[in-house]
């Protein structure tokens, strides 16, 4: 299956999604059945990376799809279709991890960084400093990506959120508190402090990973 | 400055916001504290990976749509009330 589009000429491309919109808000079938099959491997991906459940993320875009539907008649095509799409996605990603029940804020602490009286860091022991000698090598191989995917769903969601729209769905601190109702300084804290409980998690779990792989049989 | 103020600070140091004096006493905190320099890549490791590891090439199953699904979502749009509903051969 295709990707978004089967030509790489911009000019060509808008002209098509132009005449797909134009479908679209006459209500033509075809064009509806089009955009779910040019757009859902993409989109599926997005909603995935929200849920570890495949149900999840295929329950998520469905609903995602119908709210496209519904709103088509008010795309004016300030925005590429697919962007208009992937908002959708994300949004109705979040109304669905918040639909499911919410952990505590203070779990966190626990995953944070420790520091003595004088501000010193409390020190972690092995788990200190070596993420950043052993990321290349994690990256390249498929159980420590599973790790790292997992690592981020085990973070409270108030965190996981804010790390999954701005991290990895690129979007600006300023769309991530219009979508979240937060102001700007709370999406900066929170990212901070689910970038650094991600860090400490990781370094833990990649380490009992590496352990494993040395321990003999 | 001490390591909790540093890691504080860890995400206005990297994208480059903090003030011209509040950078030099970061920058010097971390000639200065190796623990701390140690700290720092790993933070960016961990970015990196939590990245690399959501981003779609990664993702072997990317191109795999299952048909049913598609199928779901043509038949609840069916039942919507929005235009060019007509019955589906």
């Amino acid at each position: 299956m295709s990707q978004v589009s089967s030509t790489s000429n911009p000019m060509v491309d808008d002209s098509r999604e132009r005449e797909l919109v134009r479908r679209l808000q006459a209500g033509e079938s075809r064009a509806f059945e089009e955009l779910v099959r040019e757009n859902s491997p993409r989109l599926l991906a997005v909603a995935r990376r929200f849920f570890p459940s495949e149900s999840d993320a295929m329950d998520a875009l469905q609903d995602a799809y119908l709210s496209a539907f519904k709103a088509i008649g008010r795309f004016d095509g300030n925005s590429k279709l697919s962007t208009w799409l992937h908002r959708i996605v994300v949004n109705a990603c979040l109304m669905k991890l918040r639909a499911k029940s919410r952990r505590p804020e203070a779990q966190i602490e626990s995953m944070l960084p420790t520091f003595d009286s004088s501000g010193h860091r409390v020190s972690e022991g092995s788990q200190e400093g070596r993420l950043s000698e052993t990321a290349e090598d994690a990256l390249h191989r498929k159980e420590s990506r599973e790790l790292v995917r997992a690592t981020i769903h085990e973070l409270p969601e108030q965190y996981r959120e804010v790390l999954l729209l701005r991290d990895i769905e690129e979007l600006d601190t300023d769309q991530v508190a219009q979508m979240l109702d937060l102001t700007a300084g709370a999406v900066k804290t929170r990212l901070h402090r689910a970038r650094l409980a991600l860090k400490q998690l990781l370094e833990a779990k990649l380490d009992r990973l590496r352990g494993r792989e040395v321990a003999p049989s | 400055m001490n390591c909790k103020s540093l890691i504080d600070f860890l995400t206005e140091y990297d994208q480059g916001t903090l003030p011209m004096h509040q950078r030099l006493m970061f920058d010097l905190h971390l000639k200065l504290c190796p623990p701390c320099k140690k700290f720092l890549d790993d933070y960016r490791a961990a970015i990196k990976m939590g990245k690399k590891c959501c981003c779609p090439k990664q993702e072997p199953a990317l191109e795999h749509v299952p048909e049913e699904f598609i199928q779901a979502v043509l038949k609840a749009k069916e039942a919507m009330p929005i235009p060019g509903n007509e019955p589906r051969k």
